[in-house]
């Protein structure tokens, strides 16, 4: 018999089975033996195996089997335990496992106990094996494709992740303390007294809710006992937008239409109206048509003739100008100035200058000039104070060697001037401050004008007027001499030489104490004031119509002024030494509703030091007139370096004005500080100055050296366009003959004539010739631009001076800054330096000092020297 | 300046309250007149036209402007001086011209002054008197 022995299996993998009976003891009633094949076979469990664990088989066999065989079956181990079974038939379950780790293969149920046990355990077992069947079913068909697996969720066994604490810590039921169970009894008969015995009932909360009979209300916590820790809220900015619309209705529209008719005049009756048309009406319409008719071609004719050409025109004032390149050959003097005349008095004018120059007006050809003595101050102090008649003299073209007339003055005339209206009185200035008069009325016949005839030997026997003595015989001519009419009171005059007489415009008045212009009543167009400036700084105006009432026969010779005014410097102080003044074109009479012109009374006064001011006449504020009123001097700009000789005012630009002196001459505009135009410096000094009258250009300038410069300023600003030698020892006023339209002479300003004073006490005339008489196209449009580019160049040029003086300001400032923190550094060789003894710069002189004033410092700390002690 | 023809339509109602032919001749009269006055007056630089019958009275008158062709404000007063005055001085002028030769007569009369020209064609009956501006002419 082989013997089957089950597959020894090793004990700890038997125990790992998670058995319950892992201790390997049979229970009680259960016998644990090794069953041979050869004994299953008698006994007949041999179909008992891993499929049949479980037979039961009789007693009676299991005892004969051991009767039979004796020692050898295997069931004599438990022989003992058969005979005392109680039961007939007994369980044999096969140990597929060894349970009992002794190797044997099969246990017995010897009781009934035991048995019935096997017997649920194979139940459960079958149990399982059909659950393990249908489990393995369904994961046969899980395991089928094309079917979604459906993940069983496995139930693990929990892992704690920590959340215990979590939870642990919101609780708020805890098990801390103990619950308190309550528990209240009553008795139900109890319920309600013996007449109405309460029901108890069941309601539902809700509909007890906030009746009368809730029983647990809502309360509010005192305290809460949440709170947000931490809030999401949010924001959202939106712009306010409103949506408006609006309709315009358009207006009614509505038709509209405008007839007219051309605005002529009929005469009513020779229009048809609708009465009956009388034969009358209609033959004048047919008259009208047949007038027309017959005068139409010849009117048309005429104003196409007037269309077509204009027989009014000038040819040659039209005919356009050739330059003056290519001239010259024809004309020897066509570009120059050519002189006309000149005239000089042996008598008179023997080393004495020409001071002033003036025209006659209305009369072509009369010119007069006063010549004054040239002495220089020595001289004349040596001469003590002597007067010395002076005299003006009046020339004409026609006679060139004896003057028309002599204006004898006390002392040296250094300025006169005709008065513009009233061509038979001249007002001229003295050299000791007194201003006189002459009226040459009395010298000329009645009805004589000053410029007809020829300077006869015709003398007034009128009071005032003194013959001059007849010097010759009487074949010579006898030159007329006027005495002053009227001479100024020395107190009341000038202190120094009078420099300037202007007359003011006709029907101008000055009144008293402020300086006003006056109005006049009757204007009567004659001139009547005159003004004087002097070198001390004085200008006095001086009335006419009131000398004029004097009465001569009573010796009432004197004159006083009318209004004086002081000039200061602006600024600095002292008075300002008046040389020249030139009054506004502005100045006229005052309008119809006395309204004065803002800048009338303005006026340019020039100085004997460079000054060239502009200064008002009327006296500024003070309504209580006090005398020390304010400033008249409204800009005082130093210009020239020497004395300002002259001034001149364009014709052309009315507040443009030149002013000649030492070596250059400069535009100027009135309310500027500063030149408009200033002129290089010229080798020569500078006399006298004019403008062109006809060119608005050109510019006249007489220089010491005897030459009158032509300078076309659009042409050639830095160097005289033309110069014309007038004589070699100097020159002195230049002035234009101005020809007044009302002038009898007028005609004849197509000549320009420039008068010309010179050094030597003769008087030339020139004549200007044609391209400088001549304006060129535009030239008055070109000038304007000119002038307007200078003057911004100039303030261009002011506002950029100011720049560069901040900025050299600042750098100065910086350098002395970086000097100073450079002065420690230098020790030695500053010391060398001082030692050397070498002429050094005021820079390292001053650092020198620093030097030896640090070393002094750090030797007294050292203790080295004393506190003052010399240096070595 | 030049104003449009403008026919009166008065005379187009003429037609019916007078006889067919004399309303017509009438009519083209009237127009004939106009259209020479607007011929005239629309020349180059012609600053007004008027017509003087022999009472002085002006008969036609074109609106007047000044040399600048700016209509002048009181255009009555004008119209009715140059009535006034320009006839007066053709007649004088005339008489001045018959005086030097009998035979002679005044057949056109110019005035030029600064600022225009007047032009007068003087009859018995009528007498016209053209304004023009010769520098607006050229």
């Amino acid at each position: 018999p082989t013997r089957r022995r089950a597959a020894r299996r090793r004990p700890s993998a038997c125990r790992a089975m998670g058995d319950e009976e892992a201790a390997a003891v049979p229970s009680p009633g259960v016998e644990s033996i090794f069953l041979t094949g050869g004994t299953l076979t008698i006994v007949g469990l041999d179909d008992m195996g891993p499929g049949l664990r479980l037979k039961s088989v009789s007693k009676e066999t299991l005892l004969a089997d051991v009767q039979y065989r004796g020692a050898i079956s295997d069931f004599t181990i438990i022989k003992n335990q058969i005979g005392k079974a109680d039961c007939e038939s007994l369980w044999v379950r096969y140990n597929e496992d060894d349970v009992y780790g002794d190797g044997n293969n099969f246990e017995v149920a010897v009781t009934k106990a035991a048995g019935e046990a096997f017997e649920m355990e194979d139940a459960e077992r079958a149990v399982a094996a059909e659950a393990e069947k249908a489990a393995a079913l369904l994961a046969a068909e899980e395991h089928k494709p094309g079917r979604k697996k459906k993940v069983k969720p496995v139930s693990k066994p929990w892992v704690s992740l920590g959340s215990e604490l979590e939870i642990a810590a919101e609780t708020l039921v805890t098990d801390k303390h103990p619950r308190i169970v309550v528990q209240v009894f009553r008795k139900r008969s109890h319920f309600g007294t013996e007449e109405k015995k309460k029901k108890l009932a069941d309601v539902d909360a809700i509909t007890l809710w906030n009746s009368a009979s809730m029983e647990c209300r809502p309360f509010k916590e005192k305290t809460p006992s949440t709170y947000f820790s931490e809030t999401d809220c949010a924001t959202q900015a939106v712009p306010s937008i409103c949506e408006t619309a609006t309709q315009a209705t358009p207006g009614v529209s509505k038709p509209m239409a405008t007839q007219y008719e051309p605005r002529r005049q009929v005469l009513e009756s020779s229009i048809q109206s609708d009465d009956d048309a009388s034969r009358e009406k209609l033959e004048t319409s047919q008259k009208l048509k047949t007038f027309l008719d017959k005068v139409n071609p010849r009117m048309r004719g005429a104003l196409q003739q007037n269309e077509l050409y204009d027989i009014f025109t000038d040819d040659f004032a039209s005919l356009a100008d050739n330059e003056s390149g290519l001239g010259g050959g024809r004309n020897g003097g066509s570009t120059s100035l050519v002189e006309m005349h000149s005239f000089t008095s042996l008598k008179y004018n023997k080393g004495k200058a020409v001071s002033c120059i003036d025209w006659a007006p209305d009369a072509f050809g009369v010119v007069a000039a006063s010549c004054v003595e040239t002495v220089s101050f020595e001289a004349g102090v040596a001469s003590g104070g002597v007067s010395k008649r002076g005299a003006v003299l009046v020339w004409d073209f026609e006679d060139p060697i004896h003057p028309k007339f002599v204006l004898e003055a006390p002392h040296d005339v250094h300025a006169f001037q005709w008065n513009p209206t009233n061509p038979s009185l001249v007002a001229g200035g003295l050299a000791n401050g007194q201003v006189c008069f002459w009226d040459l009325a009395d010298l000329l016949k009645p009805g004589d004008k000053v410029g007809s005839g020829s300077g006869s030997g015709s003398v007034g026997m009128s009071s005032g007027v003194i013959v001059s003595g007849t010097t010759g015989t009487d074949k010579e001519k006898q030159v007329p001499v006027c005495q002053p009419k009227f001479v100024s009171e020395v107190q009341e005059s000038h202190v120094s030489c009078v420099t300037d007489v202007t007359w003011l415009p006709p029907d101008v008045g000055v009144s008293k104490p402020r300086g006003e212009i006056q109005k006049v009543l009757n204007p009567t167009g004659v001139t009547n004031f005159f003004a004087t400036t002097s070198a001390d700084g004085k200008v006095l105006f001086w009335d006419l119509s009131t000398t004029m009432r004097k009465d001569t026969k009573r010796r009432d010779f004197f004159f006083n002024p009318t209004y004086k005014i002081a000039l200061g410097r602006g600024e600095q102080s002292g008075a300002m030494q008046c040389v020249k003044i030139s009054f506004s074109p502005e100045l006229r009479p005052p309008a119809r509703d006395g309204s004065v012109s803002a800048n009338a009374s303005l006026f340019f006064a020039t100085s004997a030091d460079g000054e060239v001011a502009q200064c008002d006449f009327v006296a500024p504020g003070d309504e209580d007139g006090s005398q020390a009123g304010g400033e008249h001097t409204k800009l005082c700009v130093m210009a020239h370096s020497e004395a300002v000789r002259s001034i001149a005012r364009s014709p052309f630009f009315p507040d443009l004005v030149i002013t000649v002196g030492a070596s250059s001459f400069k535009l100027w505009r009135e309310g500027q500080a500063f030149p408009i135009f200033s002129s290089p410096q010229l080798p020569a000094k500078l006399c006298g100055c004019a403008f062109s009258p006809t060119r608005p250009t050109v510019v006249f300038i007489a220089k010491d050296d005897g030459v009158v410069e032509t300078w076309d300023l659009l042409d050639r600003s830095h160097e005289p366009y033309l110069a014309t030698r007038v004589n070699s020892t100097g020159l002195g006023p230049i002035k234009f003959w101005t020809p007044q339209p009302g002038d009898a002479h007028f005609h004849k300003s197509r000549e320009q004539l420039l008068a010309v004073g010179d050094a030597g006490g003769v008087l030339h005339v020139l004549r200007t010739p044609r391209q400088l008489r001549k304006p060129k196209p535009r030239e008055l449009e070109r000038t304007e631009a000119f002038l307007e580019r200078e003057a911004q160049r100039a303030v261009d040029s002011v506002e950029r001076g100011l720049q560069r003086e901040a900025a050299s300001a600042s750098r100065e400032d910086a350098v002395s800054a970086a000097s100073v923190g450079a002065a420690g550094g230098e020790e030695k060789p500053a010391a060398r330096r001082g030692v050397r003894g070498d002429k050094e710069l005021s820079e390292d002189e001053k650092r020198e000092a620093e030097y030896m004033a640090l070393e002094q410092a750090f030797m007294v700390e050292m203790g080295l020297r004393e506190a003052p002690m010399k240096e070595e | 300046f030049s104003s449009p023809v403008v026919v009166v339509s008065r005379t187009a109602r003429r037609t019916e309250s007078l006889g067919p032919r004399r309303a017509r001749v009438s009519s083209v009269a009237m127009s004939e007149v106009e259209a020479t006055l607007q011929r005239i007056n629309g020349h180059k630089g012609v600053l007004g036209t008027i017509i003087v019958n022999e009472d002085g009275e002006a008969v036609r008158a074109t609106t007047v402007c000044d040399k600048n062709g700016v209509p002048v404000a009181d255009q009555n007063a004008v119209v009715k001086q140059m009535a006034d005055l320009l006839p007066a001085l053709a007649s004088m002028a005339r008489n001045m011209v018959r005086d030097l030769d009998p035979s002679n007569d005044l057949r056109f009369l110019r005035i030029r002054s600064k600022d225009h020209e007047i032009m007068v064609h003087a009859d018995t009956e009528f007498t016209l008197i053209v304004i023009q501006n010769p520098a607006a002419a050229e």
